[in-house]
């Protein structure tokens, strides 16, 4: 399931709430939670069900021997052990298709290349279960005892398809005691429905163009076209992204988590290396500190540091999906942190800050070119077009229409990848409390019409007029 | 905006939390928990539409469990898209939908694009980690899109709106091995056929190629080149009938509609003038039809676009009866030698499906009797621009044949030597001709074999097999049963009897 939906929004949602405060009992809380959940992911993932309780039974014990022999090499070998499986299961069901047609390309063999889909979300409960291993085993968190408890934190669906990534060490106490007042309730709540509407009113749409101009014929596509194009894309992925988060952390808070912000306006950025501090928040933390830092980070020399930096960049490209042109992309990015780093940053500081903000949308609109094509030549051809080395138009009819046709929602598009919502709240701080409360009661007002305005569109998608007059 | 009573709250919370103000919460909470609900609910308890009059389809059904659907993923998907196709309010929500979409921004010169609502699918496999694989929401599109014709995904379903106009562009990118299949189609029948049947070919150019100033030319490709590659491709034997010219002339006419995207019926009539030059008749004058009307009609490019301008501004739907008596039969799906006696002219046809007064639709085959005695006997292979073009050629032939080269069933060539026709005409819009499903129905008439229909037989053991037809032949009785366009299933009428009792689904006005 996913939370965009019409099924989710008016039964799945309500119905979850009805039963979870339907008593005080936590167990009974931390049951209806888990059912839901289990629900949840079984409605995406029938048969995939069973990886995600198979999953969550192995880290369970891992973690309870881990802590029983911690500071013995037993607990590391239960780590090890851990990742063996963990990452065994995600290199079957997500790589291994690439990795043999990857070998059979090299090496000029014809081995089946096996077609596994991808269970939803393993890339991110995999990644919360090792966390969570390795925290045990460090002695930064106690080991869970109740299987239950273990499996809330494994499957709890707010975060399970699209991340945060949650660590354990995170949600820990609040899986123990929880307490939901009102006003988190309330916030929850508005923070969902801005998700919601980040998804289904910007997301949506912004894909439902995009096509038009990166799938379509590249030697037709005009400049002006194929720049519309990945910015389209870029908000797509974007608010799709962030919305997500916005709406797991809001979900959160109605049931008494507090996950951490996972996007932190990334497209202000003004270099690659600001980016990563503020896009994904929650990935770049995990490699940071479950990759680099123990590769010996930057505290070995330059060379080792440039591995360790080769070596994550590949790992989180990778991450992104098992295909090459996502390894491109991590790189893409790993080399212009290195650069950046190296002397880049230095010479952009002297500059206005115009251009540094204009060399970074440069870079990270390139960056989604190698993102979106898992065909390279198409990377290329897209790429030889937007900087005029095709020969093709500057401009056409269509895109100037499609354009103006779209304006006051692209222009909202990209005011909103702006920090609007943290300047309000500065100024809603500053006002007088008369003033706030006139405020506090527009916050319902606006999260109907959002809500009324996001299930018109969803109803729409399934809009579908029978074509048959196309013969 | 988001939750923005936080800093606020962490004052408040240490100076004077009695001031705290709940009842702002709390409303929050009752109006979005209780506008979900509230939906939820009547999505439980209201009556479940199984049409879509609007859409012109049905519905997505519940879908019945097993475990074998449960298992690959079919049954929940199916259950979304039953959901979301039964929402309550479904149609008012979805043209308030239309109407935000109209204000996202500005018309240049009234020139609108329509997004055909069609989403990529590459950029869901561009988000592998963020959207699950196969739950993207905007999959639930089962329409059927033109890309998977082998056309190679030129056909866009782009819309433009031009001055209250509903425009599909047309594209093929200078790839002309389409219009090359097509022509090589109809060369096959007169190859199969030899000399003694005449083969005329139409290719009918579209709305958009005569209604857009030269500066918006570039938003779709000229027709002229195409259908002068087809033609060129035709066996001399093959009579190109070249109806372009005088479309063009009449241009400030009206021979298209502008919320569908057929043409009318005064189009076909100055193909018909054209085609009687290429044939050796003499075309009758206009003035010698009795002229109807169907008004505020709003067509197929509307429903899709559900465009304000389109709203505003309704076609009507004029036909031309012809004087000549003659006696007209249908034949429906899967009773290809029953005759069933009809009318030329679908009277009721109102609103939405005004289109089809012409033949009351596309029915497999139709055949008129006429009270002329000069040994021509012609049959028409058509899709539907050509039911308004079928009633002029009554004047002139002592029986017309009018087959559907979707929905026919027999085999062409047979039928025509076993009924001594001795005329043949192509007649299709020019997407039709560069639409590679579209060739293949017209090839695959030749030599078909028909196949009973035999209705699967319920056993209990095994689940859900294909039935013993071929599945795309289903189209015609869905589309039908959506539009009341065809027949319902019922016994053989006396041949005398009028049509419309046939369509006693429809409601008469």
């Amino acid at each position: 399931m996913v939370f965009a939906n019409l099924f989710f929004l008016c039964l799945f949602f309500p119905l979850n709430l009805a039963f979870y405060y339907s008593s005080r009992s936590l167990t009974y809380r931390n049951a209806v939670l888990v059912a839901f959940s289990l629900f949840f992911y079984a409605w995406g993932e029938p048969v995939w069900i069973t990886l995600l309780l198979f999953s969550a039974a192995i880290d369970y014990f891992h973690g309870l021997y881990a802590e029983k022999y911690r500071g013995t090499p037993k607990a590391k070998r239960a780590v090890i052990s851990s990742l063996v499986l963990n990452l065994g299961l995600l290199g079957i069901f997500k790589y291994s298709g690439f990795l043999v047609s990857t070998i059979n390309s090299l090496l000029g063999l014809s081995l089946p290349v096996p077609g596994f889909s991808l269970p939803i979300g393993i890339s991110f409960y995999t990644f919360q279960t090792i966390s969570y291993v390795i925290d045990v085993y460090r002695g930064e968190v106690k080991a869970q005892r109740s299987f239950g408890k273990f499996l809330l934190f494994v499957s709890c669906y707010h975060q399970l398809v699209a991340g945060p990534i949650v660590r354990y060490s995170q949600v820990a106490a609040e899986i123990e005691d929880r307490k939901v007042t009102i006003h988190d309730f309330s916030d929850g709540l508005t923070r969902f429905c801005l998700g919601l509407s980040k998804k289904v009113i910007v997301a949506n749409y912004a894909g439902s163009l995009v096509g038009r101009f990166m799938d379509g014929d590249l030697s037709t596509l005009s400049v002006a076209g194929a720049w519309y194009g990945i910015i389209l894309f870029a908000l797509q992925i974007y608010f799709d992204f962030s919305g997500y988060s916005d709406m797991a952390i809001g979900l959160g808070r109605m049931f008494g988590f507090h996950y951490a912000e996972n996007f932190n306006y990334p497209y202000i950025s003004t270099s690659a290396t600001e980016f990563w501090r503020r896009w994904h928040m929650s990935l770049g933390g995990f490699f940071r500190d479950y990759l680099y830092i123990p590769l010996g980070g930057s505290r070995h020399g330059a060379a080792r540091t440039y591995i360790n930096t080769f070596i994550v960049w590949f790992a989180t490209g990778l991450w992104h999906g098992a295909s090459w042109n996502f390894v491109l992309w991590g790189l893409f990015y790993g080399f212009l942190i290195m650069i950046e780093k190296a002397f880049l940053l230095r010479a952009l500081d002297r500059l206005p800050a115009v251009f540094s903000h204009l060399y970074f949308l440069v870079v990270m609109l390139t960056g989604w070119v190698f993102f979106y094509f898992t065909d390279m030549s198409r990377v290329w051809a897209y790429l030889g077009v937007m900087f005029g080395l095709s020969g093709n138009p500057l401009g056409d009819v269509s895109t100037r229409l499609l354009f103006f046709n779209n304006i006051f929602w692209f222009l909202l598009a990209i005011a909103f990848c702006l920090p609007l919502v943290r300047w309000f709240k500065r100024y809603f701080s500053r006002l007088e409390s008369r003033k706030q409360d006139i405020l506090l009661y527009v916050q319902p007002v606006m999260n109907v019409i959002l809500l009324i305005v996001c299930i018109a569109q969803l109803a729409g998608q399934s809009y579908n007029p029978f074509l048959y007059f196309r013969f | 905006m988001a939750h923005f009573s936080h800093k606020r709250r962490a004052r408040r919370a240490q100076e004077e939390p009695e001031d705290y103000p709940v009842l702002a919460s709390a409303l929050n909470i009752g109006l979005c928990v209780g506008l979900l609900g509230l939906f939820g609910v009547l999505s439980l308890v209201m009556p479940k539409p199984t049409v879509s009059e609007f859409e012109k389809r049905e519905l997505a059904k519940m879908p019945e469990f097993s475990a074998k659907s449960l298992f690959a993923g079919e049954y929940t998907r199916d259950v979304d898209l039953f959901y979301s196709d039964t929402f309550p309010f479904r149609e008012g929500l979805v043209s308030f939908a239309s109407t935000l979409d109209e204000m996202k921004g500005i018309r240049m010169d009234d020139l609108r694009i329509h997004s055909g609502g069609a989403s990529s699918s590459q950029s869901e496999e561009g988000l592998p980690d963020i959207l699950p694989p196969g739950e993207g929401d905007e999959s639930t599109s089962s329409a059927p899109s033109v890309a998977d014709d082998g056309a190679e995904g030129e056909w866009k379903g782009d819309m433009f709106i031009y001055k209250g106009q509903a425009l599909s562009a047309f594209g093929v990118g200078g790839n002309m091995s389409m219009a090359d299949s097509y022509a090589a189609t109809i060369n096959a029948y007169h190859a199969a056929l030899g000399d003694s049947v005449k083969i005329y070919n139409i290719v009918i150019p579209t709305h958009v190629e005569f209604a857009l100033p030269e500066r918006y030319q570039s938003i779709t490709q000229p027709q002229k080149p195409n259908i002068d590659y087809i033609y060129g491709k035709l066996d001399p034997a093959v009579t190109g009938v070249n109806i372009y010219d005088t479309l063009s002339q009449h241009r400030d006419e009206y021979l298209y509609f502008n919320t569908d995207h057929h043409w009318t019926a005064l189009g076909a009539y100055y193909a018909y003038v054209e085609f009687c030059k290429a044939a050796d008749l003499t075309p009758v004058p206009l003035s010698d039809f009795t002229v109807k009307t169907k008004p505020d009609f709003l067509g197929s490019l509307y429903s899709q676009s559900q465009d304000s301008q389109l709203r505003n501004n309704p076609d009507h739907v004029d036909y031309y009866l012809p004087s000549t008596p003659y006696q007209a039969y249908l034949y429906q799906r899967n009773q290809p030698f029953t005759p069933y006696a009809t009318s030329l002219f679908a009277e009721y046809a109102s609103g939405v499906n005004s289109y089809s007064v012409f033949l009351g639709g596309d029915l497999p085959l139709i055949r008129i009797d006429t009270g002329v005695k000069n040994g021509r006997k012609i049959l028409m292979v058509k899709e539907s621009f050509g039911n308004c073009f079928a009633p002029f050629l009554v004047n002139h032939y002592e029986q017309v044949y009018v087959v559907d080269q979707r929905y026919f069933q027999l085999g062409l060539v047979n039928f025509i030597q076993e009924n001594g026709i001795n005329e043949l005409l192509f007649i299709n819009n020019i997407f039709a001709a560069n639409t590679g499903i579209r060739i293949q129905e017209i090839r695959n008439l030749m030599y078909q074999q028909y196949v009973p229909y035999v209705p699967p037989v319920e056993e209990p053991s095994s689940s859900q097999e294909a039935p013993p037809e071929d599945e795309e032949a289903m189209p015609s009785s869905q589309e039908g049963g959506a539009n009341g366009e065809n027949p319902s299933q019922e016994e053989p009428l006396p041949e005398e009897e009028e049509d419309s009792v046939y369509y006693d689904d429809e409601e008469e006005e």
